[in-house]
């Protein structure tokens, strides 16, 4: 058993399980080697109305592992916090338009849309921290990749998710629609 | 006791919070502030223009002040909930360990503390509240 106790499963939601029981199955077994993570909420009281899975980058940021700056450790509870709210069916500002969006959006799509990926941006606490990754299917987030906002090049991010994708779920595609509701179910604010 | 604690495990004496919890924490409340102001924001059915005019402020730090509680401060969501709806903020506490959710169908990773938990951190934050 991992250090970190019992670790992976996947959703129990009855329309995944019912929709998508492939992707299903493709989740189970990403975790089962350890290429994938469910995250479960850290607020023990939250429920989990929608799930995120995060590669061992990504798990590594958020446990504050060994060789993560000091000054990213509040960012990474941060994070904990955006993907606690996600989770637990909170309300999303979610940016459609990768040029064109709210500032404070909480997630967004990157340029270009047709590629699939997001990226969840931590805006608080500082330094700002975006978390690229994609969904497979409404409401699961895979959390791929991560840097920090200061000068970071939105091309290379991408690209670098786009790889992980790839590797991961080969020829599946990731959601891109342009309705938002495909991405994230209600209650979403596009900004 | 679990040999990793949850980051949100209580306080005990007088050790050091770790920079995580408190991340975590600030930016929990300040989510959860949001979402109630902007749960009554949807459910009011009024515009942005309209708050704008009852705070006697310009639409664009309205749009501002709903995107994001980045800089908001506990005057600022008093004024905006009360000017929304005319409600005030019911505050309660509860711990956020061992409070099981109704539906918690799956088993996965919960990020923990390490053992050797980087107590001495001194990262500075931004302290909004």
């Amino acid at each position: 058993m991992d250090k970190h106790g019992p670790h992976f499963s996947f959703c129990y939601f009855n329309t995944v399980v019912l929709t998508y029981m492939s992707l299903e199955d493709h989740l189970s077994m990403l975790c089962e080697t350890k290429r994938l993570w469910l995250l479960t909420p850290t607020d023990e009281g939250k429920k989990l109305l929608r799930c995120v899975y995060v590669t061992n980058e990504v798990k590594m940021f958020l446990e504050g592992a060994k060789g993560i700056p000091k000054d990213l450790l509040p960012v990474a509870g941060g994070a904990l916090a955006a993907f606690d709210t996600y989770m637990g069916g909170g309300r999303v500002t979610f940016g459609m338009d990768p040029h064109q969006k709210d500032r404070a959006a909480m997630m967004a799509r990157n340029a270009p849309p047709a590629d699939g990926i997001c990226d969840v941006r931590v805006l608080d606490p500082k330094p700002q921290v975006r978390i690229f990754g994609a969904f497979p299917a409404q409401d699961i987030f895979v959390a791929m990749t991560w840097h920090r906002r200061r000068l970071l090049a939105f091309a290379g991010a991408v690209g670098r998710a786009k790889k992980q994708w790839l590797h991961l779920f080969a020829d599946m595609s990731p959601v891109v629609s342009e309705k938002v509701t495909d991405y994230v179910s209600a209650p979403v604010d596009p900004v | 006791m679990s040999p990793h604690p949850s980051i949100l495990s209580k306080p005990v004496g007088e050790a050091r919070l770790s920079p995580r919890a408190i991340g975590y924490v600030q930016t929990a409340t300040r989510l959860e502030l949001h979402q109630l102001v902007m749960q009554a924001f949807a459910e009011s059915g009024i515009t942005q223009v309209t708050l704008a005019r009852r705070l006697g402020k310009r639409p664009e730090q309205i749009s501002r002040l709903l995107g994001a509680p980045g800089n908001w401060t506990l005057d600022t969501f008093a004024e905006l909930l009360f000017a929304i709806d005319g409600s005030l903020a019911r505050v309660e506490r509860r711990s956020p360990i061992g409070d099981k959710p109704t539906n918690s169908g799956a088993m996965g990773w919960r990020p923990s503390e390490p053992l050797t938990s980087n107590s001495s951190s001194t990262a500075k934050m931004d302290i909004v509240w």
